[in-house]
């Protein structure tokens, strides 16, 4: 443990002052971050309670497979998110810096696949609106509430891939920034703050993946 | 020497969740009626519990900051537990200023 | 190396200087748009928010000149709709919310801990931006048309049937929702975290509790008004959403998620306004404030029961009865803390020297209408009482009670009794008077009226009505001209003192709290070093 006194802003009175009040912060962020998804879910709620054959049927034409791997994917961020925060704590910024490329990296994979499922979807006339067609074995479904579930599932996954969209970013901004040392590039702090987020993102997802697509999937 | 004990629980909580997830996905493709849900449910609490605890850091930090995670959560059940107490009676006594159209869904159809 | 509380040594040796202060500290445009010092950010809100209150004043005008006469003869129906929806969404969202808490909360919070800033400084100066995009937006929204929904944007009119400007309206209001919850978050770490040395929570001046439960609100409510809207915008773009009852959606969904933000959002604005009568109340009547601790724990239960009695707009909507009957006793149960508060600040004047300067003309006015207009707000608790005066007049006149006759007049109370410590000057004390009074029975004349017209059946949101309400309309209308003359007088006599009042003592008033330690107009850090508490806030005599 250093015995120099850190650096820290001046409406501080110490860097420990700084550190905490940084992470007090960016819990009381996800606090709120919280409060912005919940009416989604409590809508959700109000979905599956209603409509449980619609939630189910709706539930099983979304792609399992993709939702499966994108959450491992999700949780394997994670992990290598709280190495680049270790790594950052221990002073080894290389290898923060090369966790933080890896985590962008499995975040740019989600993307990837959740924009392949997206697709998809749109194919199969799963988008709400005037086209909105739920087909099974060619026939028509008109279980009302279907179209109440996509509309949850395209604004929930959709405000999800943008808040791990800004994730990535910021992860991207700081993996480039610990190229220079301290004071000037990134501190550890900041990698905690940005993993805190990035770890909020995930516990999002974490919840969605069951709502959504483990819904009926044995069949009605 | 600190540095590996503090990395094993990172390793030992993403395999746990990897594992965690195989269940979860494993378990949906049997018929178990309300338990598939229950069981999807319970896993991710637990999932979100590990990561908070351990990749969040919530079990080794001030206790300010697990009251914030709990505010957030304890606002949120507010907002269930009260428009759901409206969603739950709505249909058990009808009053006149009632439009069919918000009495209408029933519970469990 | 400490100082003594009272020791005015606590200003920096610089700022013997005259004329150095935070004020000073650079005079260009890019040195107060680029500043991170909160005292400047709160300036910048203070003229932002003074910009907008005229322009939904301007609405409220138009309002009441239409409602002179029965006829529906100055404006058709639909720009009737518009002109009240500009007028709620202005002062509830660009000038109420952001009031207090922008302004003498930015400016007043750090100094009243003893701090040297908010934790986050560019945090503040991106709120205040965002504030601007978010107004900006705003009067877009109105001056491509404007909208007509009413400032709670009901489904499925707002979803479906309104040819209006919602979708841009509502992403003004979003980003000023972000704007506050950023200033809630920056208040909530700066309370806990940078309190000087001594500065327990029960040291701290109650305008810091109350600012500080108002960002708890802020923090935790907003964003469920931020999806809401984002789910309107979403319903009004896709043509699809899940307030559609023909979908098997529920329009109450939104009624539920809309009030879950809105009712505490009453609280984010009456809150503060608490805090600034518990600062105001004891300086001028020379007395501890009564009951300390049970002011502190009535702010907290009023932010967390605030949050559990919103269905209490809901009653005649469709909402079950049960619920109805459980949102009701919660509401009566809110009001518990509400009236310890004002039985606190009645007894708080009890044997003191009392004094009637305009700021305490402001405080005593604030309790006063506060209580008439939390009164009335048990009367719409009452279940069998609200089928009768729900989206009446009664409504409307118990809450412009609460929201001008308490935050406006506790807002100006402040702004008159910490201008001396904000500009560095005098204002004049018998403008400052006069105009307290003009408001107040402008005030009343307005919207007493109201109540009684609310209860004789007069609907809200209505341009026409029938002969029979005209006298009251009349009176009510009469009493906006006085209200509106009591508005302007102090942007005449505050403007004039900024360069011809006497230049201000740091405590013109003798008041206690670390702010009146600090010179007038402050120095730019606000203290030499941090200053350590040893005694406890509002050490007036006690005998």
């Amino acid at each position: 443990m250093s015995t120099v006194e850190q650096p820290h802003a001046e409406q501080f009175t110490s860097r420990e002052q700084q550190s905490f009040a940084g992470t007090f912060g960016m819990w009381v962020f996800i606090a709120s971050e919280l409060l912005f998804f919940g009416p989604l879910l409590f809508g959700y709620l109000y979905l599956r309670v209603h409509y449980p054959e619609a939630s189910a049927a709706a539930s099983r034409h979304t792609d399992y497979l993709l939702g499966t791997a994108n959450t491992a994917v999700l949780l394997t961020s994670s992990f290598l998110m709280a190495l680049a925060g270790h790594a950052a704590e221990s002073g080894k910024r290389p290898r923060a810096m090369r966790m933080l490329w890896a985590v962008a990296a499995l975040g740019l994979v989600f993307l990837v696949l959740k924009g392949w499922e997206y697709h998809k979807d749109f194919q199969e006339h799963l988008f709400p609106g005037p086209h909105f067609r739920p087909e099974q074995d060619g026939r028509l479904q008109q279980l009302p509430g279907m179209q109440l579930f996509f509309i949850l599932y395209f604004v929930l996954t959709g405000l999800h891939a943008v808040h791990l969209t800004i994730g990535i970013l910021v992860c991207l901004a700081m993996a480039w920034r610990l190229r220079r040392p301290p004071p000037v590039g990134v501190s550890a702090d900041a990698i905690e703050y940005a993993g805190l987020y990035w770890h909020f993102v995930d516990v999002v997802w974490i919840f969605l993946y069951p709502l959504l697509y483990l819904v009926g999937r044995a069949g009605g | 020497m600190e540095r590996h004990t503090r990395i094993r629980p990172l390793v030992l909580t993403w395999l746990a969740l990897l594992a965690l997830l195989a269940i979860s996905a494993g378990t949906s493709w049997l018929q178990l009626g309300w338990i598939n849900t229950a069981i999807g449910l319970a896993v991710a609490t637990v999932k979100v519990v590990l990561v908070g605890l351990v990749f969040m850091r919530l079990r080794m930090s001030h206790p300010l900051l697990r009251l914030t995670a709990l505010a957030g959560l304890t606002t949120l059940a507010l907002l269930f537990i009260l428009s759901g107490a409206d969603y739950a009676t709505r249909s058990a006594v009808q009053a006149p200023w009632q439009h069919p159209s918000t009495v209408a869904p029933r519970l469990g159809r | 190396m400490t100082r003594p509380q009272s020791d005015l040594s606590l200003i920096e040796e610089e700022d013997t200087r005259p004329g150095r202060s935070y004020l000073s500290e650079g005079w260009t445009l890019g040195s107060w748009l680029g500043t991170r010092d909160h005292k400047r950010i709160a300036l910048l809100y203070a003229v932002s928010i003074t910009l907008f209150f005229f322009l939904g004043g301007i609405a409220a005008a138009l309002i009441r000149l239409e409602l002179a006469t029965p006829q529906g003869d100055l404006v058709s129906a639909d720009t009737y709709n518009k002109l009240f929806t500009a007028h709620g969404v202005i002062m509830v969202w660009l000038f109420l919310i952001p009031s207090i808490p922008s302004v003498l909360g930015n400016f007043l919070m750090p100094m009243m801990i003893g701090a040297r800033d908010l934790a986050f400084p560019r945090l503040n100066l991106a709120s205040w931006y965002l504030y601007i995009l978010g107004g900006a937006i705003v009067l877009w929204a109105l001056l491509a048309g404007g909208v007509d929904t009413g400032w709670t944007f009901y489904t499925p009119f707002s979803t479906m049937f309104s040819n209006s400007h919602v979708v841009l309206a509502l992403s003004g209001v979003l980003v000023v929702g972000f704007s506050s919850i950023l200033t809630g978050l920056n208040f909530i770490v700066t309370v806990h975290t940078m309190r000087a040395p001594g500065m327990g929570w029960f040291r701290l001046p109650l305008f810091v509790w109350a600012n500080y439960a108002t960002s708890l609100i802020l923090v935790l409510a907003t964003p469920v008004l931020a999806m809401t809207l984002v789910l309107v915008a979403v319903e009004r773009l896709f043509q699809v959403g899940i307030f559609d009852p023909a979908l098997g959606g529920d329009p109450l969904l939104f009624q539920h998620l809309f009030w879950f933000y809105s009712h505490p959002a009453v609280y984010i604005m009456v809150l503060p306004a608490m805090g600034v009568a518990s600062e105001i109340i004891p300086c001028f009547a020379r007395r501890p404030v009564f009951g300390y601790r049970f002011m502190a724990y009535a702010i907290l239960a009023i932010g967390v029961i605030g949050f559990l009695v919103w269905g209490h707009h809901m009653f005649v909507s469709g909402q079950s009865v049960y619920a109805g009957m459980v949102f009701s006793l919660l509401s009566f149960m809110v009001a518990v803390p509400s009236a310890i508060k004002v039985f606190n600040w009645t007894a708080t004047l009890y044997k003191g020297r009392i004094s009637f300067s305009a700021p305490m003309l402001y405080a005593l006015g604030f309790v006063g209408l506060f209580t008439i207009g939390g009164l009335t707000g048990l009367f719409l608790a009452a279940l069998a009482l609200d089928v009768h005066l729900s989206d009446t007049y009664f409504v409307v006149a118990h809450f412009h009670y609460i929201m001008v006759g308490g935050s406006v007049m506790a807002y100006l109370g402040g702004i008159h009794f910490w201008w001396p410590k904000i500009t560095g000057r005098m204002y004049s004390e018998a403008w400052g008077r006069l105009a307290a009074v003009v408001i107040f029975a402008g005030f009343n004349l307005t919207f007493f009226p109201q109540y009684l017209l609310g209860y004789a059946g007069m609907p809200r949101r209505y341009h026409s009505y029938p002969e029979e309400f005209q006298l009251l309309h009349v009176l009510s209308s009469a009493g906006a001209v006085t209200l509106a003359i009591g508005y302007l007088l102090p942007l005449g006599y505050l403007a004039w003192s900024l360069r011809y009042g006497r230049p201000a003592p740091p405590n013109p008033w003798q008041a206690t709290g670390l702010e009146w330690q600090a010179a007038s107009p402050p120095p730019i850090h606000n203290f030499a070093q941090p200053p350590v508490v040893a005694r406890g806030p509002y050490a007036y005599h006690t005998d």
